[in-house]
């Protein structure tokens, strides 16, 4: 094999990483979503979130993130955000309001109709402070999802 | 010393030095940062103490340019009231227009007159007429006036005027005590201000009467005026340790960053000549396109810039996506991402662009390679396209902006710079897709343009059927085939556009981004009616979501916050205190304003008597609810009230009472109601709207219509369609899917409808929510595609005008830039005027048809109160205007003189949103320039609204009233910007198709002068081999036939001439030649008569005369050989006109007589000059010479390679011609020798005998390569004098 052969063939298999790299990529999380889950892991689902949010890692709760989850937050955040929005959305608001500790006061694990409250307490500024929290999941497919979480 | 080490570090050495310089000082940036954090831990107090002084001293200064900049204003309106007032009876009229100036906008001012009556003000209005008198502080000093929601830093001042004192106002605000979550809104707090320049909790009150902190966390300093007097109290909370050492490394690791980022650059500008020496260009690409990697890389790891950046182009909301890990988790770093994508794409485009010419002109085919890579490379043309759908869809679902809903004409900046993005990107893809198509026509190598266009129809038919069979072959194709047919035909179409031009090809760059552009917003308007369609399901959710816990949860939230706020606790403490406007700010500070929901808030005293409340879309409440009358929880209650049998209409009511040490002072209550009919807002004024409703931003809620069915019965429909039984059977028949969701298409009335239809269970019954909207017009899309394509033509004419500026010297006033200028100005000028025509034109009808609207409302109004009054004689004015608003519909105001009698919107007026003095410049209008009606426009928190003022007559007496749309809704049949949109986005088109168009015309009228000037150029300079092509018509014909034969003529001349100017020459060498030998001739003659005489006469002295006569001719005959030889020495030497000059310069000057040929030269060179002594002319010629056999022998490039070796310097000139064959090459430099049909075979040995005649060398090389090779050696010269630059 001559050189310029040789140099199509690189470029061409660099071309094909990138592309599917490029093509792939994007659809990652979407593609997360399918896992198989267990339909009556509200409760498993309260007690994963609840861990993610008291020790402020989003990527406890990305499996949970539906593609339109509607975030309402302390820092003014208000809306419908896709998952991959919500990461970074939720991920900049403990960077900003670091947690000291959460846990639900009160969970309501019933058909059609399945939240939970419970308070946020965070330093922001040197201040300790606390927020109320109302998360609530709707079973999507084969798994629970968060729908609105809103901290306050 | 210091002189011998800087020499260490000449040339590239320095940038290298400068990179350990950084690492050294990124290593000991964390080495120090321990250290620093260390002494911060063990003088934490010292520390603590000079940081209180520090964050004292910032918020004092901070606090005195405010307070400078209202003394100047203060100041500046003294003088100007001065001018006005001192004229005796001047008007008061004049000082409304002087303080209504544009300079005074962002201040309140309010002049009395001296008898305390309010005579000017301005539409700012902050301090009530009877606050200002007796004055509070002594004139001339700054202090602070807090309204019910704003606090004011103020000066009254006063000025005396013929023996009268005259007071004046001028305040500016300090802090909003409220904030509204929407775009218009601007939050102005010095609070926050100094919270966010320290990280820790500010707190100021705003009154001289405040009291030093007691809690030892805080500290607490007064803030004084201008003459040194208290006016308020800062108080903060104290730096933490830990905050003050997170504060330490957060710096450091910026600095590491900011470093690593400068070092990453210099290191590649260290590399820079060896990245230049690389001898194959695949490498340097590769290289190239590995550092760029690399420095992403490097950039993602030490988050740069996100760690120094803040604000919305670091925000995640406006775009952020999981690829790559977060490499584009903001629209800055998406940004860098794609901008350098894009210069990889460039470079490596460029680099395959030179291939392709190089394969073009060799014409070597090679059929194997196209099958083999003609499938794998089709593949990834549509994988490639795919992945540039799935980034679009990205951009436009991982984002909140409403690309397409932009209010304004130039979006904010995270839009622009999502624009932006979006355009880099598909240039990126596009220049990647072309590479794709172009390396597989280079396998065909064709020149010819018919069979070009064959072939490129033949690629064009296949790439479409692949593309239909790519599209169908997937589970969930990203775009519809029609798509694929769309984006097939531009890229084909743009490959054929770059394969056929000949040089250059800038202007291909151009038109690559235009086709990006058209394909990127295609993909980006296909996907936002995609996202449309999502917000159907949204919508669904949305009417869904605010299920009986949320709405319970959002009032126990709203009154927990309010009951524990330590406002309400003081204001129940004071008489008097507008609870109004602690209802609206509990309101707007809560979920209530966040959510747009229709909601009220109501104060109740401990005797649970209503005392201030604020409420919208809903009913204001009079009386506490039986369920709350002696409620005497410590929680909230909350309670919901059946409004009626609908279960989508929810309505909840919440109390909790308010203690202070353990006393109830009063009560709070909280009302959300929820129907279906109220969806979007529509009851909300929009500067209260949150815009943030995803139905709002997405999609209008006007355009849905909304059906709800309980147990498959009708139960509510929003919208103006009610369906008939027929239209809901596919809705309640639907096969819902496992998320009990369905998507139909159905028709309504002869119109299609996109349908989202939501299946849930509530209290045992089944629910069924249908949300639909219409499918898109044409038109809209149109409108969406200028939009977007306005913004990217702004970019893209930036760029042309930066790569003009940086290429301003290459360009000179050539007949073609005479000829671009002048098409751009015959066809720009009328485009744009007639654009700016035109907006002027709508902006003025869009006004009237305000006006008209209003005025027509001011007329139904007034028309109504009068006939009221006639009919119930009993009815008093007030009753009337109340009833009026009530029956009409219409929100009103009205006045007696400036005053305001009534409005029926009173409770934004109780609250200070709106100010009940009439507005200065309608009073103006109306009262002192007599006219009856007047348009204005009027400002509330942001949100500009129109305002319409007109004199009325009830019952004789005059009065003002006034209507506006920021309570009415007035709807224009298309917007200003609807029209701005439209009238510059296709001008916007039409200018950059015009300036394309113009640049070809340009180019194509001017090609035939251009080619001859190039052509004239070369004959001057001695090249008379040159000949045009002649395609063209008329009397450019002409003039290139003229032209040739003119340029055959001169060379059948100059070879005649050549003739001539040898036989004369020959015959004055012999005429010389001659008479030198006669001179010897005569005396050995002579001698050997002689000689011969005295042989004969046996002459006794023979022996001495043979000896002396012998001699004579021996002498003699050696005058001759020495006459030969100077002849001989004469013949070889030329005539050169020898000078010192640069080699490269006349070598690029040379080279630059070839650009229009097929050829690619290059001219390769490490030295920055190359000093030769040398004639210049004949150096030039016998560069032409060599590039023009090489011509002619079919090569498609010649390389120069200078290089300098042992003293000499040695230029390598080789071809990739059909080169030399063996048998000839010893004859090549040999007078008429020639292989050319028409060639004189003088050439080469011009040129040896020329190299030569200045002590050099030339010989030809042996090489592997096919193609011919020279070498030539030309001394150094060794005293430089100055340079003949060419």
């Amino acid at each position: 094999m001559n050189r310029p052969i040789k140099i199509h063939v690189f470029l061409f298999i660099l071309f094909c990483l990138v592309c599917l790299n490029q093509t792939y990529g994007q659809e990652y999380l979407r593609r997360a979503e399918h896992r198989e889950q267990n339909p009556a892991a509200a409760r498993v689902a309260f007690n994963q979130i609840e861990n993610g949010i008291a020790s402020g890692r989003v990527s406890e709760l990305v499996e949970y993130l539906s593609p339109q989850t509607y975030l309402s937050l302390s820092n003014g955040i208000s809306g419908y955000y896709s998952s991959n929005q919500a990461y970074y959305v939720l991920e900049d608001f403990f960077r900003s309001y670091q947690v000291t500790g959460f846990r639900f006061d009160d969970l309501q694990i019933e058909e059609g109709n399945v939240y939970g409250t419970g308070k946020y307490q965070f330093v922001m500024r040197g201040k300790r402070e606390v927020a109320q929290v109302y998360i609530s999941l709707k079973h999507a497919g084969k798994k629970w999802k968060i729908t609105q979480l809103t901290i306050n | 010393m210091s002189a011998k080490i800087l020499n260490h570090f000449k040339g590239d050495r320095k940038y290298f030095a400068i990179v350990f310089f950084i690492i050294i000082l990124i290593l000991l940036s964390g080495i120090i940062s321990p250290i620093i954090v260390s002494e911060i831990e063990n003088n934490w107090n010292s520390k603590l103490s000079l940081q209180i002084q520090e964050i004292q001293g910032y918020a004092t200064s901070s606090f005195q340019k405010k307070e400078n900049i209202l003394l100047k204003i203060s100041n500046s309106v003294k003088n100007d009231l001065r001018k006005v007032l001192q004229p005796k009876n001047s008007s008061y009229g004049a000082l409304i227009k002087l303080i209504n100036k544009d300079i005074y906008n962002d201040y309140s001012i309010e002049v009395l007159a001296p008898n305390g009556k309010l005579i000017a003000w301005n539409n700012k209005l902050s301090i009530p007429q009877n606050d200002i008198l007796p004055l509070s502080f002594p004139a001339g000093q700054t202090h602070f006036y807090n309204s019910d929601l704003t606090a004011f830093l103020t000066i009254t001042d006063t000025l005396f005027v013929e023996n009268e004192v005259f007071y004046f106002v001028v305040s500016s605000t300090i802090q909003k005590q409220f904030s509204l979550q929407n775009p218009y809104f601007n939050q102005i707090d010095f609070s926050k201000q100094l919270s966010d320049k320290y990280l820790t909790q500010f707190n100021i009150a705003y009154t001289p009467f405040a009291e030093n902190t007691r809690d030892g966390r805080k500290y607490s300093f007064d803030l004084v005026n201008n003459k040194g007097n208290k006016i308020g109290l800062v108080t903060f909370t104290k730096p933490t340790l830990d905050a003050s050492i997170n504060s330490v490394y957060d710096q450091s690791s910026n600095i590491q960053s900011v470093l690593a980022f400068i070092g990453a650059l210099i290191f590649a500008v260290g590399f820079r000549k060896e990245y230049k020496e690389l001898k194959y260009r695949t490498s340097k690409v590769l290289l190239f396109a590995l550092y760029v990697v690399a420095l992403r890389m490097l950039l993602f790891f030490v988050n740069f810039p996100s760690n120094i950046l803040s604000g919305p182009l670091v925000d995640p909301v406006y775009f952020s996506s999981a690829f790559g890990g977060g490499i584009v988790k903001s629209p800055v770093e998406f940004f860098i991402t794609v901008l350098l994508v894009l210069i990889v794409s460039v470079n490596g485009f460029r680099y395959l662009l030179d291939y392709l010419r190089a394969s073009q002109i060799k014409g070597k085919r090679n059929i194997l390679l196209l099958a083999m890579f003609f499938f794998p490379l089709t593949f990834l043309f549509f994988l490639t396209i795919r992945g540039l759908s799935a980034s679009v869809r990205s951009i436009i679902f991982d984002s909140t902006l409403r690309y397409f809903k932009e209010p304004n004409l130039i979006p904010n900046l995270p839009a622009m710079l999502m624009n932006l993005n979006l355009l880099i990107l598909g240039v990126s893809v596009l220049l990647l897709l072309c590479a794709y198509v172009l390396l597989l026509f280079s396998f065909i190598s064709e020149n010819n343009k018919k069979k070009i266009r064959l072939y490129f129809f033949l690629f064009y038919i296949i790439f479409q059927i692949i593309g239909l069979i790519f599209i169908y072959a997937q589970n969930e194709a990203l775009i519809t085939p029609f798509l694929s047919l769309v984006f097939v035909t531009f890229i084909l179409g743009l490959c054929y556009q770059i394969y056929t031009t000949k040089s250059g090809g800038d202007f291909n760059f151009i038109y690559a981004t235009l086709v990006a552009s058209v394909i990127t917003i295609t993909l980006l308007n296909y996907f936002n009616v995609e996202l449309e369609k999502q917000s159907l399901k949204t919508t669904a959710l949305e009417i869904n979501r605010p299920n009986d816990n949320l709405l319970k949860f959002l009032i126990n939230e709203t009154l927990q916050n309010a009951s524990s706020n330590s406002d309400i606790i003081t204001d129940f403490g004071v008489r008097n205190s507008n609870y109004d406007a602690d209802a609206f700010r509990f309101w707007a500070n809560s979920s209530l304003q966040r959510e747009s929901l229709n909601s009220s808030i109501t104060i109740w005293d401990r005797y649970q008597n209503k005392i201030g409340g604020f409420s919208v879309g809903i009913e204001a409440e009079n009386k506490l609810p039986k369920q709350f009358v002696n409620y005497s929880g410590q929680a909230p209650k909350i309670i919901e009230v059946s409004q009626s049998q609908d279960t989508s209409k929810k309505f909840f009511k919440g109390i909790i009472p308010v203690y202070d040490r353990g006393i109830k002072l009063g009560y709070i209550t909280a009302s959300i109601g929820f129907d279906i009919q109220n969806l979007g807002a529509n009851d909300i004024p929009q500067f209260l709207e949150s815009k943030k409703n995803i139905i709002n931003s997405v999609i209008d809620i006007k355009d849905l219509k909304i059906f709800e069915f309980k147990d498959m019965q009708l139960s509510e429909v929003y919208g103006d369609i009610y369906p008939s039984r027929e239209q809901i059977i596919p809705i309640v028949s639907a096969n819902f899917s496992q998320d009990n969701e369905k998507w139909l298409d159905l028709n309504l009335n002869g119109e299609n409808y996109y349908t989202y239809v939501l299946k849930t269970s509530l209290d045992g019954y089944s629910k069924v929510t249908a949300v639909l909207t219409r499918e898109k017009r044409i038109s809209w899309d149109l409108y969406n595609f200028f939009k977007i394509f306005l913004i990217h033509s702004i970019f893209i004419i930036i760029t042309l005008v930066v790569l003009l500026s940086f290429r301003i010297k290459k360009y000179r006033y050539s007949f073609r830039a005479q000829l671009l200028i002048a098409f751009l100005l015959v066809l720009l000028v009328p485009v744009l005027v007639l654009a700016f025509y035109n907006r002027q034109i709508v902006q003025q009808r869009s006004k009237t048809a305000i006006f008209n609207d209003l005025s027509d409302r001011a007329d139904y109004i007034e028309k109504y109160i009068n006939n009221e009054i006639k009919r119930n004689w009993n009815l008093d004015v007030q009753q009337a205007f109340e009833k009026a608003g009530q029956d009409m519909g219409i929100s009103f105001s009205i006045y007696d003189g400036t005053t305001q009698l009534y409005n029926s919107k009173e409770q934004y007026y109780k609250i200070g949103l709106f100010n009940d003095r009439l507005n200065p410049e309608a009073y103006y209008e109306l009262n002192y320039l007599s006219f009856r009606e007047y348009l204005t426009q009027e400002n509330v928190e942001g949100f500009t609204y129109d305002a319409f003022y007109k004199k009325i007559s009830f019952e004789g007496r005059p009065l003002i009233i006034g209507v506006n749309d920021a309570f009415n809704n007035v709807r224009l049949s298309f917007s200003v910007i609807d029209i701005d949109v439209f009238l510059f986005g296709i001008f916007s088109f039409t200018t950059l198709i015009m300036i394309l168009l113009s640049a070809f015309l340009a180019n194509r009228i001017s090609l035939p002068i251009r080619r001859l000037t190039k052509a004239t150029d070369s004959v001057a300079h001695g090249d008379l081999n040159v000949e045009l092509e002649n395609n063209e018509k008329g009397e450019l014909k002409e003039l290139y036939e003229g032209f040739n034969s003119m340029t055959k003529e001169l060379q059948k001349n100059q070879v005649e001439l050549a003739e001539l100017e040898r036989e004369n020459a020959w015959k004055e060498m012999a005429k010389q030649v001659a008479h030198e030998i006669k001179n010897p001739l005569t005396p050995m003659k002579l001698a050997v008569q002689q000689l011969v005489a005295s042989y004969n006469d046996k002459n006794k002295n023979f022996d001495s005369m043979f000896e002396k006569l012998s001699s004579t001719i021996l002498n003699q005959i050696e005058n001759l050989s020495l006459i030969a030889s100077e002849f001989s020495r004469f013949a070889r030497m030329p005539n050169f006109n020898l000078e010192q000059i640069d080699l490269i310069a006349i070598l690029k000057d040379t080279i630059n007589l070839f650009v229009e040929e097929h050829i690619k030269i290059i001219l390769n060179s490490s030295l920055p000059s190359v000093l030769v002594e040398a004639d210049k002319a004949q150096l030039r010629r016998m560069f032409i010479n060599f590039i023009r056999n090489s011509i002619q022998a079919g090569a498609s490039q010649i390389e120069f390679i200078i290089s300098e070796e042992n003293k000499n310097f040695i230029i390598i000139i080789s071809d990739d011609g059909k080169g030399i064959p063996l048998n000839i090459r010893e004859k090549i430099f040999e007078s008429n020798f020639t292989t050319k049909e028409k060639g004189m075979g003088i050439g080469l040995k011009l040129a040896k005998r020329f190299i030569e005649g200045i002590n050099g060398s030339v010989v030809i090389l042996e090489q592997d390569n096919p193609g011919a090779a020279f070498k030539i050696s030309i001394p150094v010269i060794h005293n430089q004098k100055n340079i003949n630059q060419v």
